[in-house]
């Protein structure tokens, strides 16, 4: 499957060189094998028969034989349409219903998210329903009242918090209840499509609040149908289909694959087949990068590339960029060279997209080649050196003065 | 440590599924402490009058009314328990519907608790039935504590029926709607309004075995005579019990797999 | 033009319940008794719309925007018919049919199948004029095999496809939606921007409550921005939600920018060792500026004090930016083996100044070992003059791109 292979080139695992030969993959918190979920619908004949011992045949397949393993700090992307299984998924691995067949395996106590998980009492407060649930999952008295003003001011319900459920809108609902999920700090998160609640400043909190909990070194599985979504937290992906899986890989290339987006065939202009796999720089050093095209036509070509990383909770960002350039007009074999001075990139690994088009009169610019991870085809940037705290850094020159002493 | 597949976890979960029932019950409407003790109270009430001053019964062998009241109430109160505990498991289920789609238990947990739940009415009739036997002259005495293995066997037996009940009303809803009368009906053929004596020589016999005789005498004969309740009757009771609850239970487990479709 | 709604200055005020220091039902007592203390209070009275006036013709697809409890749903509610106007009228001319609360409609026991059918009942149409449209129905849903399993198992997705299938067909005059398409996928989105743009151009009018600006542009005509409870805009769909979007990001900037600046305050352990003042400044200017431009030479300078020296003092530099990318991490151990004592000035240049433009904070931090001292920091912004073609990158670097034909010889 193109670009499965290369799913493990973004992940942690080790360069050679880079840390000095030392392996560090992150243990698995989550890992389900050969997992089924059948819901078996009994009508008024079959009830009978099995209450009085027999089986039923009768089986609608929610679940076929998936498998999935998400590892520490990670979070996993399911894409799915309406209907393919992904609440199924997540409530089998969540334990809320017991699987058919297979195995799941969870490193411990998961904070579920589920949708529609707000169905119940609906007499009852805002704050009622905030208390309960909390205690339900087990937080005791002193700490339920701590949270119940964080809960109320992050779901910006105002006086509704203190009115009986059945008076929220469906949005009201949706904030109240993820407000109350994320109150308390997991470390391993299955959620289901709720972060798609509330107008666009509530989102920005939701995605604060989700950050925040990412940076406590956070895991778990997000099910969506929405694309950017995945994008933005995870990286990598898998698209599940009437139950199964049927692709996946890193998530770009995953959502690229799922949305059926066309790739630009290099006819006039192309990176030459033999671009390097992967280029490697030293941080802080002047760097020089060689790429490789080939030219067919004699309209004026340009490249562009950008580095970017992909950072949990906010997506890939563009760390470093090179405008459009005209490098061509007539055909020909060419190498562009890049070089940037003291490159001010910290060790690991980075995301190079190269960009080839061509330049119209009207100033507008066609794509003639792309190497970029929103085709999933994107070249790994390795570069090691000093390590860091930062993600990138600044070339600084530190001098002194002595003031009075 | 796990008894018959339960956890502390479980035990955790159980007191809370509880808590939250009596809240949601008693709580949490304005009325709501005030109907848990006033509805015993009425129904108490009404049979009382009925029974001792329109009909007039009275025990074979005993003078007042009061005394019938009393061995009424004694045998009253405890079903009351039992038709509430009946009727909250077995709905527990279905009326949970938003819990157990949502949050990963064991399900069984849920009419456990709503069996539980009966203890509230039992403890009303039984203050009640304190305040009687205090007024008719009968000085509290520590047999009295006789009845607590009943009310533990009590409650065993009736949790075991609850769980079969909870789990096929999930498939036959109607269950749920025909409870109340298959319970009038059983109410009216049991010794609890009208004594042993009363029903037809042929009958009496297979009555004794009724489990709900059995439960009734094992609170009346502390209460009102400062009796043991005969062992034989304990045994078969404990017996009884224990049936019926691992039959609850295996039942339910069996069934609760079909659940997800239907809840 | 005749209009088919029309609704003139109206206002709607709804009483909550509030929450007090006493039960409810003391509170109430106590309000019978007169008793006017704040402690005794019952509601509070909450303006749901003010003064909203706006008139929608034949044909007309409008969208709703606008941020939480502004009063969307309020408005919808009121041209539904369920609720009426506190001030004001509301005058709905033709038969209204709306999806206000998902599912609501939906009997969960049903198939989908069943449902659909059960809504063409109650909505007035015979078996066999379902039976003709049902396949198209079920087609809409894009449900598969899940159309006959009870709607109880559907996610919400599911429910508001099959609801919103059911909608479509019966042809309402008047279809108002809260909120109920965000549920669905990206392409029943699509189908159902198709299914709204052909209602309409029969003539019928579609009213939609969304938080999904995108689907406003491409399914909408017209939009409506209500902003506590006030119409602030009226127009077209783009713009409108264009400028909806522009004051979102302006006041959570706002927001984020003051609770930036307030992290990082000035602490110190003891008067030993403390950092007096954190500034920057670019070369073109003296003295310190909250403001320097991308590409010219700036500087950091730290002033602290140190009694007493030792070897394991540290100076630590970081910036980050304001959405949390830690842009740099740089230490005076490792560019000088002067030890730092007494009063000290201590700059880093920045030449040149590689930052992008953003919001960024510097902190220094004296270090003993691995333990902070003492630590301060500034905020500082960083302009350009235009946007860079193809994004916005973290860092600004000047790139030297050369092109040159390549050597034939390629072994």
């Amino acid at each position: 499957m193109p670009g499965s292979s290369r799913a493990g080139g973004l992940l942690a695992t080790a360069v050679p060189g880079a840390t000095g030969g030392e392996e560090t993959v992150a243990r698995s918190v989550i890992e389900c094998r050969d997992l089924s979920k059948t819901f078996v619908v009994l009508d008024s004949q079959s009830i009978w028969r099995v209450m009085f011992g027999g089986e039923s045949e009768k089986g609608f397949p929610a679940l076929r034989s998936v498998a999935l393993q998400v590892r520490e700090g990670e979070f996993l992307g399911v894409l799915g349409r309406n209907g393919a299984g992904k609440s199924t998924l997540l409530r089998t691995l969540g334990g809320v219903y017991a699987p058919t067949s297979g195995t799941v395996k969870v490193a411990g106590p998961v904070s579920a998210i589920y949708e529609l998980g707000m169905a119940g009492n609906e007499l009852l407060t805002g704050c009622d329903f905030a208390r309960r649930w909390l205690s339900l999952n087990g937080t005791g008295r002193w700490r339920v009242d701590r949270l119940l003003s964080e809960i109320a001011d992050f779901a910006e319900l105002g006086a509704y918090f203190e009115n009986p459920i059945h008076t929220y809108s469906a949005g009201m609902k949706a904030r109240l209840f993820f407000s109350v999920a994320t109150s308390l700090p997991g470390q391993i998160y299955l959620i289901d499509e709720v972060l798609s609640v509330g107008d666009e400043h509530f989102q920005a909190k939701c995605w604060r609040r989700l950050r925040e909990r990412l940076a406590t070194g956070a895991s778990g599985i997000l099910a969506t149908h929405d694309w950017t979504t995945v994008l933005k937290l995870c990286r990598e992906a898998c698209v599940l289909e009437r139950g199964r899986i049927v692709d996946r890989g890193s998530s770009p290339a995953v959502v690229h694959r799922y949305l059926g987006l066309p790739q630009p065939r290099g006819h006039a202009a192309a990176f030459a087949a033999h671009l390097p796999s992967v280029y490697g720089a030293v941080a802080e050093e002047d760097m020089t990068l060689s790429f490789p095209i080939d030219v067919k036509v004699s309209s004026p070509v340009c490249f562009a590339c950008s580095v970017e990383s992909f950072r949990q909770g906010i997506g890939w960002s563009h760390l470093l960029q090179v405008e459009p350039r005209l490098v061509a007009s007539a055909p020909g074999l060419y190498d562009i060279e890049v070089a940037i001075p003291l490159l001010p990139l910290c060790p690991g690994e980075y995301s190079l997209n190269l960009f080839l088009s061509e330049r119209r009169s009207e100033g507008t610019f066609v794509t003639l080649d792309v190497r970029s991870w929103a085709y999933g085809n994107d070249v790994p940037l390795a570069v090691t050196g000093k390590p860091r705290e930062s993600v990138t850094v600044l070339p600084l020159r530190w001098r002194d003065r002595r003031t009075l002493s | 440590m796990q008894i018959l597949g339960f956890d502390r976890a479980d035990a955790r979960r159980l007191l809370n599924f509880l808590r939250m029932g009596l809240r949601d019950r008693f709580l949490g409407s304005t009325l709501g402490l005030v109907w848990a003790v006033a509805n015993p109270l009425l129904m108490m009430g009404i049979f009382t009058f009925v029974f001792a001053f329109v009909f007039r019964s009275r025990l074979p062998g005993a003078e007042t009314s009061l005394s019938f009241v009393i061995w009424l109430i004694s045998g009253y109160g405890p079903w009351l328990a039992i038709s509430d505990s009946l009727a909250t498991s077995t709905g527990a289920v279905t009326g949970n519907s938003g819990l157990v789609k949502n949050l990963a238990f064991k399900t069984e947990l849920l009419p456990i608790a709503g069996s539980l739940m009966g203890l509230v009415p039992l403890a009303v009739s039984t203050c009640y039935l304190v305040a009687l036997l205090v007024l008719s002259g009968t000085r509290p005495s520590l047999s009295w504590l006789a009845i607590l293995p009943v009310l533990v066997l009590q409650f065993v037996f009736i949790t075991g029926i609850g769980l079969c009940l909870a789990a096929v009303n999930v498939f036959v809803r109607d269950t749920a709607m025909v409870l109340p009368n298959v319970l009038m009906i059983l109410l009216f053929s049991s010794p609890i309004f009208y004594p042993l004596s009363e029903f037809p020589k042929a009958v009496q016999g297979v009555l004794q075995f009724h489990p709900f005789q059995v439960i009734a005498e094992g609170y009346r004969q502390p209460l009102l005579y400062r009796a043991w309740p005969a062992p034989w009757s304990l045994a078969y009771l404990a017996v009884l019990s224990v049936m019926a609850f691992l039959g609850g239970l295996v039942f339910f487990r069996k069934l609760k797999g079909y659940f997800d479709a239907r809840i | 033009m005749s209009y088919r709604i029309r609704v003139e200055g109206v206002t709607k005020r709804y009483e909550l319940a509030t929450s007090g220091p006493l039960p409810r039902a003391a509170r109430s007592l106590l309000r019978l008794l007169g008793v006017r203390h704040r402690a005794a209070r019952g509601v509070d009275h909450k303006v749901a719309l003010d003064d909203v006036s706006f008139s929608v013709a034949e044909g007309e697809r409008v969208g709703i925007i606008g941020e939480n409890g502004a009063g969307k749903s309020t408005l919808l509610h009121l041209l539904a018919g369920v609720a009426a106007p506190t001030n004001g009228s509301v005058e709905v001319d033709g038969r209204v049919h709306a999806a206000l609360t998902l599912g609501l409609a939906l009997r969960e026991d049903l198939t989908g199948r069943e449902n659909l059918y059960l809504d063409a009942e109650v909505q007035g149409r015979t078996r066999s004029e379902t039976d003709a449209v049902i396949d198209r129905m079920i087609g809409f849903t894009d449900l598969g095999d899940f159309i006959d399993q009870p709607v109880r198992t559907y996610s919400s997705g599911m429910k508001a496809r099959l609801a919103f299938t059911s909608l479509v067909f019966v042809e309402p005059e008047i279809l108002l939606l809260d909120e109920t398409l965000s549920a669905g996928d990206y392409w029943f989105s699509q189908k159902a921007t198709r299914a709204v743009r052909e209602l309409c151009s029969k003539g019928r009018i579609v009213m939609l409550v969304s938080h999904d600006l995108e689907s406003i542009v491409n399914m909408c005509s017209r939009c409506l921005w209500l902003d506590g409870g006030r119409l602030v805009a009226d127009g077209d769909p783009s713009q409108v939600t264009a400028a909806y979007r522009e004051r979102v990001r302006e006041r959570d900037e706002a927001e984020t920018a003051a609770k930036f600046s307030t992290l990082g305050q000035a602490w110190m352990l003891d008067s030993a060792a403390w950092i007096k003042r954190v500034t920057v400044g670019s070369s073109r200017r003296p003295g310190a500026a909250s403001v320097l431009s991308v590409g010219e030479d700036a500087w950091i300078r730290v002033e602290l004090s140190v009694d007493q020296v030792r070897d394991d003092h540290d100076l630590r530099l970081w910036v980050e930016r304001l959405d949390g990318l830690r842009v740099t991490e740089n230490r005076w151990s490792e560019s000088s083996v002067n030890p730092l004592a007494g009063r000290v000035e201590v700059v880093a240049d920045m030449v040149p100044m590689i930052l992008g433009p953003g919001l960024y904070r510097v902190q220094a931090e004296l270090l003993n070992g691995e333990s902070m001292l003492a630590t301060a920091g500034v905020v500082f912004k960083v302009v350009a003059e235009r946007n860079l073609v193809g994004g916005q990158p973290a860092l600004w670097v000047p790139f030297e791109v050369s092109c040159r034909p390549r050597v034939a010889a390629e072994r």
